[in-house]
This record gives structure tokens, C-alpha cells and sequence, in this order.
């Protein structure tokens, strides 16, 4: 007999070691793996964790830092999940345009004034708007065809072109039909664009980045 | 705060409720936080503990539904494994026994350690049932988070030696508990 073997834990050991926070990480792993499969062990488990919280009472309570929790909402919800939002929707969005791009360059329109057009919609078509940009005046008319704009809130454009980090917000869309101009910063790359909906407190976003859902998405492509 | 109320935020929090996730922090971050401070002993590492406990909170609310303890025990186990997982980081470059040597020695005084309440009191007696010396092993691996390396230092045992005295210990303390 090896020592190993000498010092196998049974089940219960493990169950209590586990509880107790003694395993390896590997061992953990493990253990953590057959649990989610074997209830007999998670009751196991579960025993030691009740039994001993009569403990829990001697850990003495102590108030954290008045910015501790404002640090957690950071985390988890500020600036990693902004960027996040749409970096996804970008990707495929940009793939797209690029398709359309290909497919649609050969000479067939007029190169002094192309007309970009895009459909953003969600998966569910619940929400549809259409957007029409002349490149050289970069006039925008963005058209709803369905959805609603929920009473006290307000649904913002965002205009994403690939120079540019951060989505550039075109204002919100009160109307059926609204008009916006595009500055002309952001016009030289339309084809490679894509236009997103969010969902914002009315008036649009306080801070210039969106803090809602994005709604919809579209690339602008030639039309 | 009633437990059940603890209970109802935690079901709100996995249902993704901001608010409820704040007044779940409100109601229990200074108990959490207290747990990182006795196994840490260091404000900056229990804040980033607590900041991950309460991230870890958010993530698994869905998954408390299947516990058999109660709310707080659950909260408590989230920051006790991340302030040990933490400890384990902090101790494990370094040679354990030096690290070891500038610990405070934090054993417990049987009077702090009377357990109140009559949930304890079972508990208690059970504790009391075992060698002392494997009772305060028991109490430090919960309340200050040592591992077997810890308490094999401690007593100037070797590991396996060690692994087998706590597993007995636990043993004995289950059989007593169950009665």
C-alpha cells in the first residue's frame, strides 16, 4: 500500500474538506465536477455548511469603504459592459457591410454621390427602422416601419465607423421620420458604418455613451 | 433585516435587479466583510475580496435555489472561499513558515468562542466533545482560514499526519452532530 492510498479520503472526507475550503484547486475542480452530478454528495456538503454556521456569528461584522459597492457596479456593469454591448454587433455588422461592399462596387452607381442604406431591426423584426445617407451632403433620413417608443423614454441613433473608438451618437428619433445631418468628420468611411438603436432615459443618454439596450443594428451598404 | 428578506433579494438579484442587488449589499456587505477582514487581516486585500464576493453574488444568485442552508450561510461561504483563495495567493510564493511566523497568533478565548444561541449550542458541546487541540484545528480552518500546510506547521506535524487527525476529527464531530 502506497501512502496515498493510506490517506485517501472517502467521501465524506472530501465533502467536509470541500465545505471547508481546504482542497487544491485541481481538486477542487474535480470535486465540484462529480457534485453537480452525485445530490448525495452536495447533501454532504450542505450538512457541513449548515452545521457549522453557528460559527458565521464570530466572524465580528465591519462596515466596507462607502465606495466599495460603487467599485463593484463598475465592474460588472460600467465600462466593460458599454464596450461590450457592441463590439459583437460591430463585428457581424462590419462583415456584412464589407459583403455588401464587394458585391455591390462595380461601377454601377454614380461615384460623385452614393447613397448608403441600411435596415436596423432586431431579431424578432418587433422593432424595424430604415436609414437612407447621401455620402456627399450626408443628409440622413432615418424612417420607423415598426416598434414604439416606450412613454418616458427615448431611442437614440448611433452612428459606428471604424475610425472612430466609440459609437457617435446622432440623436434621438422622436419622429416616423427623422432627418439628421452626418458631420462631415465622419463621412469618409459611411460604407464600412454601422448604424444601432439604444434604448435611453428621454432626451437621450446623460453621459454621450449608450447606458440602455442596444435595440437594433444595421450596416449601411450601397444602394 | 429578517432572513427570509435576505432570501427574497437574492431571488430579485438573480432576476438581474439592480436595486435589489444594492440593498442586498446594504443588508449584508458589512457581515461579508468582516468574514474577509478576520481571514485576510489586511483592509486593501479584503476589499478587493469583498468587490469579488459580491461580483461572484451577482453572477451565481440563480444557482442559491439549490442550496439546503440559509441565505447567509451561502453569502458568508461565497467570501470566506475567495478571502482563503486570496490568503492561499498571498502565502504561496513565499516559504510558508516565515509567512506563517508573522501571523498574529489568533487563538480563539473559550469565553469569545462561547457560541450563542441554541443553534450553537449543539455545535458547542460537539466541539467541546473533541480534543481541544482538534477543536481549535476545526475553529481555525473556519474562522481564520488555515489549511492543513497551516495547522501541520503549527503543531510541527507532518502533512499526512495532519490531513488524518482533522478528517478524524471531522469524523467524530459529524457523528456527534448527527445524534
Amino acid at each position: 500500500m502506497t501512502d496515498t492510498d493510506l490517506h485517501k479520503p472517502s467521501d465524506e472526507d472530501s465533502a467536509a474538506e470541500y465545505a471547508l475550503h481546504l482542497m487544491a484547486p485541481a481538486e477542487r475542480a474535480a470535486f465540484e465536477a462529480r457534485l453537480a452530478a452525485e445530490p448525495a454528495l452536495r447533501a454532504m456538503v450542505d450538512f457541513w455548511h449548515d452545521r457549522l454556521s453557528p460559527l458565521d456569528g464570530e466572524f465580528a461584522p465591519a462596515v466596507p469603504p462607502a465606495n466599495l459597492f460603487a467599485k463593484v457596479e463598475a465592474r460588472l456593469f460600467e465600462t466593460p459592459a458599454r464596450r461590450r454591448l457592441w463590439w459583437p454587433w460591430l463585428a457581424g455588422g462590419l462583415v456584412a457591410a464589407a459583403l455588401a461592399v464587394v458585391v455591390l462596387q462595380p461601377g454601377l452607381f454614380a461615384p460623385d454621390a452614393p447613397v448608403y442604406t441600411a435596415e436596423m431591426a432586431d431579431e424578432s423584426r418587433s422593432i424595424v427602422l430604415t436609414a437612407a445617407v447621401n455620402a456627399a451632403t450626408g443628409a440622413l433620413t432615418v424612417t420607423r416601419v415598426s416598434g414604439i417608443v416606450p412613454e418616458g423614454r427615448d431611442q437614440e441613433l448611433w452612428l459606428i465607423v471604424p475610425e472612430v473608438d466609440a459609437p457617435i451618437s446622432l440623436g434621438v428619433l422622436p419622429d416616423t421620420v427623422t432627418e439628421i445631418t452626418i458631420p462631415e468628420t465622419f463621412r469618409a468611411n459611411l460604407n464600412q458604418a454601422v448604424l444601432a438603436i439604444s434604448d435611453e432615459p428621454s432626451g437621450g443618454s446623460p453621459t454621450g455613451v449608450a447606458t440602455g439596450a442596444v435595440l437594433a443594428v444595421g450596416p449601411l451598404a450601397l444602394n | 433585516m429578517q432572513l427570509n428578506d435576505v432570501e427574497k433579494l437574492i431571488g430579485q438579484v438573480a432576476l438581474r435587479d439592480r436595486a435589489a442587488f444594492l440593498a442586498l449589499y446594504q443588508a449584508t456587505s458589512a457581515k461579508l466583510f468582516g468574514v474577509c477582514l478576520r481571514i485576510l487581516g489586511d483592509r486593501a486585500e479584503s476589499e478587493d475580496a469583498l468587490q469579488e464576493a459580491y461580483i461572484r453574488i451577482w453572477q451565481r444568485a440563480d444557482q442559491y435555489a439549490q442550496r439546503g442552508y440559509s441565505p447567509m450561510t451561502w453569502l458568508i461561504t461565497i467570501a470566506r472561499n475567495l478571502a482563503i483563495d486570496h490568503l492561499r495567493a498571498r502565502r504561496a510564493p513565499a516559504d510558508g513558515t516565515d509567512v506563517l511566523e508573522t501571523l498574529p497568533d489568533s487563538g480563539p478565548n473559550p469565553e469569545q468562542a462561547a457560541l450563542a444561541a441554541d443553534e450553537g449550542a449543539q455545535l458547542g458541546a460537539c466541539l467541546d466533545g473533541l480534543d481541544p487541540v482538534h477543536s481549535d484545528a476545526v475553529r481555525r480552518v473556519y474562522l481564520d482560514g488555515d489549511s492543513y500546510q497551516d495547522l501541520a506547521t503549527r503543531h510541527d506535524v507532518p502533512l499526512n499526519t495532519m490531513r488524518t487527525w482533522l478528517r478524524r476529527s471531522l469524523q467524530k464531530l459529524k457523528e456527534c452532530l448527527s445524534k
